[in-house]
């Protein structure tokens, strides 16, 4: 039996649920209730990080590998602080927010071997394995699950009364996908949020139907539990930041614009995922009579904007150091271009993180571009994903350290992504 | 899963009863109510398997009927699909058009599999319409997804490697010597053939020569075709992996050089992961998500040599699968949840919903049909990724992705929307499910006992409990304290058809106690 078979037939995934158990019933205090949020913005379709981030120390090799689709190195967005790094030209808001020490980029994060099947790369990332593992749950439910005990059993309740996840769109995600059922609440940015009646129990039948009903009924009972508290959330009026485009312009802005209405509605969910699609830039990521235009700029356009108006709204609340958020998408691009002005599947990537309690500035080297490129390079990976979630369980969450190697499977080094904890002011 | 008893392939060996035919329509066609079970009930299961594998002939494209249609190039009345692309705003019109078109052919869905393979294919071997950009390459998509949908499955991969929707969708119109585009390349093995399922088959470098051999393909938007061009063709020899015993595709000057796509098809389909790659898909489709090693081993294995010895013509797969003792056993009823089109076309069909008789009318409908089934999380037309949707390839939780809080109360709305007086407002034309026709089609429907047994029946595919079913009489009967009873109230509408306030009573009626029985999680299931 091969190591992958052995973890989801009989291994830790069937584990998981005692292994927490367990550590919840020695030390039921440790995760400390907190009211920090975290927004997860997934980049769906393979993000290009060298367009995104660009190494001017490098540009003459990024010249030799990728002339068409390269941003001519005068058109660059020179960022404060950093001769050897500038930013794409679409991502003004974010560098005005990265020159007010809002903004950290982590270089070069990724996994050992890794996949560049889109499917199977977003499956590793979202649910927090290594390359040749295959987990069924999501990273953030199993943290969830330290503060949500036994869910769905007994929540909500005094002490949580809100949601544990929720994501914006329509449709769920691994991210929330608990060892007992999905943990979030699924709200459609363009719409209220509606519930229906159900039969609590017409006793399941057993055989694989019955599971199948069992767990609908959950899924319609879990709605109906968190109507009230969501409805009152959004019912709540708030002015939102003038930036923000007409709706249906920018799809993230207007799933962030849902988060913030939340969050200034009090609801206490800790995690948000939101998604901005159509980072697959195998084609026509740059216009080709000018580099700084076309699908890979229009995104990143997006992305600043509703970054941007989203921290507006969290000034405008008052809440900047209760929320912070992060991006990533579930590969980088190929160093070397290909001939239809685009490029394909690649490995480690640049993230993005965001908030007052972020330290700031990059952490990481500007990435390596061989002499002699081929077809086949790619960027060396310089920080293991799950560090970067060892760091937002750890100093975000102030998970307990053994906690967080249960959650991630391994011991995993903390990076310099928040501030130190004396500087983190406690809301 | 202990509950299954039989693992054989084997033609169903006992009679062929009315709940076994039931299931054979829930899983073959979309939505079942009196007509298909009238249709096909007494039938034999081989005579009931010849209906369903008869492919329907491919229905031409609309005229358009859009009084504000601003395509300058084609006047109310015409077609099309064969008129000049100028840019994307008069194509987005199109492709709405395309979508709803597809849409519609769903909704008019004769007693053939040919729509529940469509979008099996579409799910297979995906392209999306709003990446391709000109619905003259998604219309030739859709029509080839139509012709291949009952027949040679080696064939419609030859033909869609280079059809125009799929060359643009996956880049293969940029593929060149220069700088090979990996895109279809990659998910011809990954998706459309082998299949990767974590397994160690093929590798990075069989992706990049495979990219290799399929250089030199264009479209060309003028014809609407898609071309070879040498020029643009790697001539150097393609040496593919061990997996494939490290053949070598000897690279070829000139026009030869498209034989090399030929001869890519032929190495693929040499290898048996390929049909029990679709054979796996086929049985997630029409029996079960869920597999285990012994279904791999008595049903997957001999379902893919079936394939195999009848060169992958995908009608003798069928037939065998869904004639078989496996497909039939108790453990598989209701066990699949309802996709989006199967909940809500499935509905519609299966309450005889009526769309108005105006074809400009009737195609609002189908187009604010496939805007409700994106909604839902299934917009015919455009699948989410080139992997098809989640649903049908996320593991463990499969068709579960349907399911989410937005989605589940979605759902219900829909249903709310069809039932009321207005009925649902399509883009201007409204429709609505006439209750009391469908109630009167019963065999007793003045009975309460028999109308909560014999609904439960057809529209439930899993067994109900008393409790419900005693919920659901009440409904009818009104309390113990009310002095309605429901045979009486139907006997008065049988004796004054035209009685408005009678009509308007036991509408209401009906309409809480169908809508009951919607709302039930076992009504999500097929």
């Amino acid at each position: 039996m091969n190591r992958r078979k052995f973890i989801r037939n009989s291994g830790i995934a069937a584990l998981l649920p005692f292994v927490l158990n367990a550590l919840q019933a020695c030390s039921p205090n440790k995760t400390k209730k907190s009211n920090r949020i975290f927004v997860i913005i997934q980049l769906d379709g393979g993000n290009d990080g060298l367009n995104t981030l660009i190494p001017l120390d490098n540009y003459g090799l990024l010249a030799a590998a990728r002339s068409n689709l390269l941003i001519p190195e005068n058109k660059v967005l020179r960022i404060k602080g950093s001769s050897n790094t500038a930013l794409h030209p679409a991502l003004e808001g974010i560098r005005d927010l990265y020159e007010d020490n809002l903004i950290s980029f982590v270089q070069g994060v990724g996994y050992s071997n890794p996949s560049y099947s889109h499917f199977r790369s977003s499956d590793v990332w979202l649910t927090g394995s290594d390359s040749a593992t295959v987990l069924y749950t999501g990273w953030a439910a199993r943290f969830l699950q330290t503060r949500y005990m036994n869910y769905p059993a007994g929540f909500p309740n005094g002490e949580h009364p809100e949601p544990p996840a929720i994501k914006i769109g329509d449709t769920g995600t691994y991210l929330f996908q608990g060892s007992e059922m999905d943990m979030s609440i699924v709200i459609d940015p363009t719409e209220g949020f509606e519930t229906h009646p159900v039969e609590s129990s017409s006793g399941e039948l057993a055989g694989m139907a019955g599971k199948e009903t069992k767990s609908i009924r959950e899924m319609l009972l879990q709605a109906e539990r968190y109507s009230k508290i969501v409805k009152n959330a959004l019912s709540v009026s708030f002015n939102h930041s003038k930036s923000y485009p007409d709706p249906g312009k920018n799809p993230l802005a207007d799933q962030l614009k849902k988060v913030a209405q939340l969050i200034n509605g009090g609801l206490q969910t800790s995690v948000y995922l939101v998604d901005l699609k159509g980072f697959d830039t195998h084609n026509s990521q740059v216009d080709p009579s000018d580099a700084t235009k076309g699908l890979h700029a229009d995104l990143l356009g997006k992305l600043s904007q509703a970054i941007t108006c989203f921290w507006d709204d969290i000034k405008g609340m008052g809440r900047e150091n209760e929320v912070a958020g992060m991006t990533f998408s579930e590969f980088g691009r190929r160093i070397m271009s290909n001939a239809s002005y685009g490029t394909d599947h690649g490995s480690s990537q640049p993230l993005l993180f965001f908030g007052s309690q972020i330290k700031g500035g990059i952490l990481g080297t500007n990435p390596v571009i061989p002499e002699k490129i081929t077809v086949n390079d790619n960027l060396v990976l310089q920080y293991d994903y799950r560090s970067v979630y060892a760091s937002v369980l750890k100093n975000w969450f102030e998970a307990p350290e053994t906690a967080v190697n249960e959650i991630l499977y391994g011991n995993f080094p903390q990076l310099q992504i928040f501030k130190d904890e004396k500087q983190l002011s406690i809301s | 899963m202990p509950d299954i008893t039989s693992y054989s392939l084997a033609p169903l060996n006992r009679t062929f009863q009315e709940n076994d035919l039931l299931h054979l329509l829930r899983r073959c066609l979309f939505g079942i109510g009196h007509q298909e079970f009238s249709f096909f009930n007494n039938k034999p299961l081989s005579n009931c398997l010849d209906i369903l594998l008869i492919q329907s002939p491919v229905p031409p494209m609309l005229a358009q009927e859009d009084p504000d249609l601003t395509d300058p190039f084609v006047p109310n009345g015409q077609q099309w699909v064969d008129a000049p692309w100028e840019n994307n705003d008069i194509d987005r019109k199109r492709r709405i058009y395309l979508k709803g078109w597809w849409t519609g052919q769903i909704i008019n869905r004769d007693y053939s599999l040919t729509e529940k393979m469509v979008i099996f294919w579409h799910n297979h071997f995906v392209t999306e319409t709003e990446m391709v950009r000109d619905a003259r390459y998604s219309y030739r998509y859709a029509v080839m997804l139509r012709e291949f949908a009952l027949g040679n499955f080696k064939k419609l991969i030859r033909t869609g490697t280079t059809n125009p929707a799929m060359l643009v969708y996956l880049n293969g119109n940029t593929n060149s010597k220069v700088a090979p585009n990996e895109n279809y390349g990659r998910e011809l093995l990954e998706l459309f053939t082998i299949g990767k399922e974590n397994k160690q088959n093929y590798n990075e470098d069989d992706v990049k020569e495979a990219a290799r051999v399929l250089t030199g393909w264009k479209d060309d938007k003028e014809k609407i075709a898609v071309n070879f061009h040498p020029e643009l063709h790697d001539t150097s020899d393609k040496n593919f992996s061990s997996f494939f015993g490290n053949a070598i595709i000897k690279g070829k000057e000139g026009m030869a050089g498209a034989q090399e796509t030929d001869e890519l098809i032929e190495l693929i389909f040499g290898k048996e992961q390929t049909a029990q790659f679709v054979c796996r898909n086929l049985y997630r489709w029409f029996v079960s998500p869920q597999l285990d090693e012994k279904i791999e081993t008595e049903i997957i294995a001999p379902l893919g040599r079936v394939f195999i010895e009848n060169n992958f013509e995908i009608k003798p797969v069928l037939r065998v699968l869904l004639g078989s003792e496996h497909f039939f056993d108790p453990a598989f009823r209701g066990c699949i949840v309802k996709s989006p089109v199967d909940f809500f076309i499935g509905a519609s069909k299966q309450f005889e919903l009526a769309l108005p008789p105006l074809p400009s009318d009737t195609h609002l409908c189908w187009i604010h049909y496939n805007f409700t089934l994106g909604g839902l999380g299934m917009m015919v037309g455009d699948p989410p990724s080139v992997a098809g949707w989640p649903a049908f390839y996320q593991a463990p939780k499969y068709h579960q992705w349907w399911i989410n809080t937005y989605t589940l109360s979605f759902r219900m709305k829909i249903i709310d929307n069809l039932t009321t007086t207005e009925g649902m407002n399509c883009n201007g034309p409204r429709v609505k499910i006439d209750l009391v026709n469908f109630a009167s089609k019963f065999k007793d429907p003045a009975n309460a006992s028999a109308l909560v047994e014999d609904s439960l029946n057809l529209l439930c595919a899993v067994e109900i409990n008393q409790a419900i079913k005693d919920k659901l009489k009440v409904i009818l009967n009104g309390s113990e304290t009310s002095a309605r009873q429901w045979n009486e109230d139907w006997s008065k509408l049988n004796a004054h058809p035209n009685d408005i306030n009678q009509i308007k009573e036991i509408e209401c009626i009906l309409d809480a106690f169908f809508k009951k029985i919607i709302s039930l999680p076992e009504y999500q299931m097929m």
